[in-house]
């Protein structure tokens, strides 16, 4: 996963298109593929749930 | 949680120790967990679910002051204001207690079977974390999966085996992911903290294994700015949090939290519960560490 995150970091052409449905990255299931989208799309909630370990 | 202590710990220096420990507790979620997980599989008794999620939070209570003595974390806790010894002997008497009230709750071999084994699991998985054993993304999940994801996993399958008498492993396997997203939310968290930050540790998380690819150059002045100067305090935090994102921190890590969200998802929709009660228990789950209290 960390190729393809560094991939998409690296060419935000590519991920709004594959965010939008119009590109589909080869070699994924229906998991990673969805934490892809959901992941890019939502990553600046990172860090506001709840602290649960010290 | 104070009962437990008056019951069996006379000494009295270390009945106040433990109490000052317990005061500085002031979260509950894995006795809840525990205890939805009771209502949800049909358990009815509600004074068994709460010894249960008593005994729970005080194991967390002793894991979580171990992990700070090993890592010499958070200067503030009571525990580590005090000699180490003293601190030391009254997390293992915790540790201890919480075995025996958490036990007191069934008698079925299988319970106390589980609830050793997920404390074994914890504690291979914090051991790997101290060597820095993980050098892979696979071998990181795999650890936090022991240390962290072991211990949502004692809290959901206990609450679940009180109520039906019955290991249910697709409990198991979901707890075990949302253990996994909620390691990974926290170690991005402890990118913030001065005092703790694991990336100054060299601690293998996720986020120091993608920095460690050096993919770009944030990355490799991240790495830098933790190896040269030891502090983030020494940059902005705004420049700080431009930096990891440049470097592609927060979306790697909420990447990977997604994937382990999805496999929860998919365990939870495998249960054999109502159309209902799944949908209540997802979003109860969730929701309880997804927002702010």
């Amino acid at each position: 996963m960390q190729d393809i995150v560094n991939f998409l970091v690296q060419h935000p052409e590519v991920l709004e298109q594959v965010i939008k449905g119009n590109a589909s990255l080869i070699g994924l299931d229906k998991d990673q593929l969805i934490s892809i989208t959901e992941g890019f799309k939502e990553w600046e909630s990172i860090g506001r749930r709840v602290p649960v370990w010290g | 949680m104070n009962h437990f202590i008056d019951v069996e710990i006379p000494n009295a220096d270390l009945n106040r120790t433990l109490h000052a420990f317990l005061d500085a507790k002031d979260q509950l979620h894995f006795s809840e967990l525990a205890f939805y997980h009771y209502q949800s599989f049909g358990g009815t008794d509600t004074d068994a679910a709460e010894t249960l999620g008593a005994g729970i939070e005080l194991l967390i209570l002793a894991f979580d002051i171990f992990d700070d003595l090993e890592d010499e974390d958070s200067p503030d806790e009571p525990w580590m204001k005090i000699n180490r010894s003293v601190a030391m002997n009254a997390a293992t008497a915790l540790y201890t207690l919480g075995i025996k009230v958490v036990s007191s709750v069934s008698n079925d071999p299988a319970f106390l079977h589980k609830l050793i084994d997920y404390i074994l699991q914890s504690s291979q998985g914090q051991h790997e974390d101290l060597r820095g054993k993980p050098v892979t993304e696979e071998e990181c999940l795999d650890m936090i999966k022991r240390k962290s994801g072991s211990l949502v996993a004692l809290s959901c399958v206990l609450g679940t085996m009180l109520a039906t008498g019955k290991f249910n492993p697709t409990v198991e396997s979901y707890a075990l992911q949302l253990g996994i997203a909620l390691q990974i939310e926290n170690d991005y968290r402890g990118l913030f903290y001065n005092s703790k930050s694991d990336i100054v540790k060299n601690k293998r998380t996720l986020a120091y294994l993608f920095l460690k690819r050096k993919f770009n150059q944030s990355s490799i002045d991240l790495l830098k700015v933790f190896e040269n100067e030891d502090k983030i305090a020494d940059i902005e935090i705004k420049c700080y949090k431009e930096k990891l994102k440049e470097a592609g921190i927060p979306q790697y890590m909420y990447v990977m939290i997604q994937l382990a969200i999805q496999k929860f998802k998919r365990g939870i929709a495998e249960l054999e519960l109502e159309q209902e009660e799944k949908k209540w228990l997802a979003s109860f789950l969730l929701n309880k560490f997804d927002k702010e209290d």
